[in-house]
Parts: C-alpha cells; structure tokens; sequence
C-alpha cells in the first residue's frame, strides 16, 4: 500500500542510495563539456577530487558527503573552465596540434612499412633504413605516453586520435593506390632517377623531423624570461 | 572566524603568486597540499576556491617560474608535482621585496610592530 511504514522505507533506501562512480562520471562529463579544459586539466582536476574526498571521509563523512563537499570546494566546472583559459590560452591548440601530428606520424609508419615491404621485395638496401626514422618517432612517443608524460587518460582523447588516424590512413591507401597506378614501369636506372632517389630520402628524413619538432614544441610550455621588479 | 578577515578577491589574486613561490620554495609539491598548507598557515583567513590554485599553477609554469612533473607518490597515487626553477627564485626574491616594502609602509602609518595575525 503507497502510504504504509514499509513503503516508505523502500523509497528512503533506494532514494538515498548513493552511486558514487555515477556521481563521478557525471561530473567529469560535466568538466568534458568545457573545451576549455584539456585532458591534463581534467587529470589534475580528478586527482585533486580524489585527493579530498579521501580525506574527508577519513574526518568521518560519507561517501556522498565527502564528494558533494569536495566538487563544491573545487568549483563550478563553468567558471574553472574560464580560469584556465586565461591562464593558458594557446594550451588547448597545443593539444590538437600535437595529436595532428601524432596522427601524420602514425600514417607516415604506414606507408614507410608499405613501401619497405615493396622495396625488400625486389632488392634489399641499407639506405632504406631512413624510413624507419618515422617507427621511432612513435615508438618514442609510444614511451612518452607509457611514463605519463602525455596525457591520454581521457578516454576521449584517444578516440579523438584513432578517428584522426583512420581518416588519414584512408586517404593514404587511396592515394598510394592511385599513384601506384599512374608509375612507368621503365627506364629506372638513369642518372636523374638517382638524383630522385637521393633527395627522397632526404625528404623522408626531414618530413619525419618536422612532426617530431611539432610534437616537442607543443609539449614545451611558452618560456617568458622573468624580469626582476 | 569572522567574515571580515578573510581576504578580498584582488587580495586574494594578488597575493596567490607569492604565496604559492613561497610554498614551493620549500619543496616540491602538488595542488591539493598546496592548498592545504595555505589553509593551515592562513588559520583559514586564506580562503581559495580548490579549482582556481591550477590555473595560477599553470600561469607561473607558463612565465617558466615553476615546472611540473607528473609522477607517483609513495602511496601509489600519481600526482603532478610542481617545483621551482631559476627563474622562479628571482621572482619570488622580486615578490618578497615588493611586498615587505607594502607591509613596511603600512606597518609604519599604522604604528605598528610586526603583526601577529
């Protein structure tokens, strides 16, 4: 019966039953909705959350208490958002720099091991060991990511870069194919196929060298020498 | 605690840079300890909004005065950790000047000696 003892009872402990892993995934979506904030912001922030519900539930609060009370001390996901823009105005473009150039780097190792694969086929050279130049580089980064010097906690950032690394493959394959396509097949061993060759592989050096000047220059943070009084 | 003695908005901006130089002057740590110790030290007239301490953290990082780091603590759990460079030691040796001289002047139109609060 909806006003018996009994009833009452069942709606107090289902109505007070306190989702805590909700309750958190609720305000980080609430933090993902400020473009503001990047990834590391939000690692920083969850911490920090973290970090002061432990201790107040250590004073003996609840666990709800203890993370209503530590959103509210952090603040409003709105007027943070604000705050760290000005703090850092040119960091949220560094974020998507960085993955634009994580993500040509991971097309570029594509088509290095797809034109290895064809080259080994017909004859083996050392010098085509340049073109392994772009595996290190993700392989580096790869390590980076591994030491928690690149912030790719949030699951979004890594859908971001998947998505960003299926289109450029995609456009890699169909342009290789087309290419592949419209090559003579003779007349390659002349003087100014060398050259050709030569500079390619300057040219598979330094494109490779740029990306990882992009990725460097977006982790380093924008120096302004201090001046005294 | 009375309302009247915690800091005003400006007081409280103003005065974040030295406060936060200060801290990490003495040590490398991360924002929630920060906080804290601004907390305790103050005796609560020190108020920040938790959130608002990262976009000062990451301002003085910005002017290269602080660096950060993230890593795990003992505890296992990680953190990003801030400390100090070159940079931010001049700066904090500027803030310190600047805010004697403030606290100097002060001290003598008010006839006072050094205040305990």
């Amino acid at each position: 019966m909806a006003g018996s003892p009994q009833h009452l009872i069942k709606i107090m402990a289902t109505q007070t039953r306190f989702d805590l892993n909700a309750a958190i995934e609720n305000w980080r979506n609430e933090l993902a909705a400020q473009p503001q904030l990047s990834s590391d912001d939000h690692r920083e922030l969850e911490k920090h959350l973290a970090d002061t519900m432990v201790e107040l539930h250590q004073r003996g609060l609840s666990e709800e208490e203890s993370f209503w009370l530590a959103r509210r001390r952090i603040g409003q996901p709105q007027q943070l958002a604000e705050e760290f823009q000005k703090a850092e105005p040119g960091k949220i473009w560094r974020e998507r720099v960085f993955w634009m150039a994580i993500a040509l780097v991971g097309s570029y190792v594509f088509m290095t091991w797809k034109d290895l694969l064809e080259t080994w086929w017909n004859e083996s050279a050392w010098v085509e060991a340049f073109y392994l130049i772009p595996l290190f580089v993700l392989i580096g980064s790869i390590i980076l990511i591994r030491r928690n010097r690149l912030p790719v906690e949030n699951p979004r950032s890594i859908w971001k870069l998947a998505c960003g690394l299926l289109v450029v493959l995609i456009a890699t394959v169909v342009t290789a194919y087309f290419r592949g396509r419209n090559l003579p097949s003779g007349d390659l061993i002349t003087a100014g196929y060398n050259i050709g060759l030569v500079l390619s592989w300057l040219g598979n050096a330094v494109w490779p060298a740029i990306l990882v000047l992009i990725v460097l220059l977006t982790q380093k943070r924008n120096r302004k020498t201090y001046k005294s009084a | 605690m009375y309302k009247t003695a915690m800091l005003t908005k400006d007081l409280v901006a103003a005065s974040s840079k030295p406060l936060v130089l200060s801290i990490l002057a003495g040590g490398e740590s991360y924002g929630y300890e920060i906080i804290q110790k601004v907390r305790e030290l103050s005796g609560g007239h020190i108020e920040w909004s938790d959130g608002m301490l990262y976009p000062v953290l990451h301002r003085l990082e910005r002017e290269g005065l602080i660096k950060s780091e993230w890593r795990e603590a003992e505890t296992g759990r990680e953190r990003k950790y801030y400390f100090m460079s070159k940079e931010g030691n001049k700066a904090l040796m500027a803030e310190r000047h600047q805010w004697l001289a403030v606290h100097n002047t002060l001290s003598k139109l008010w006839q006072l000696k050094p205040v305990s609060t």
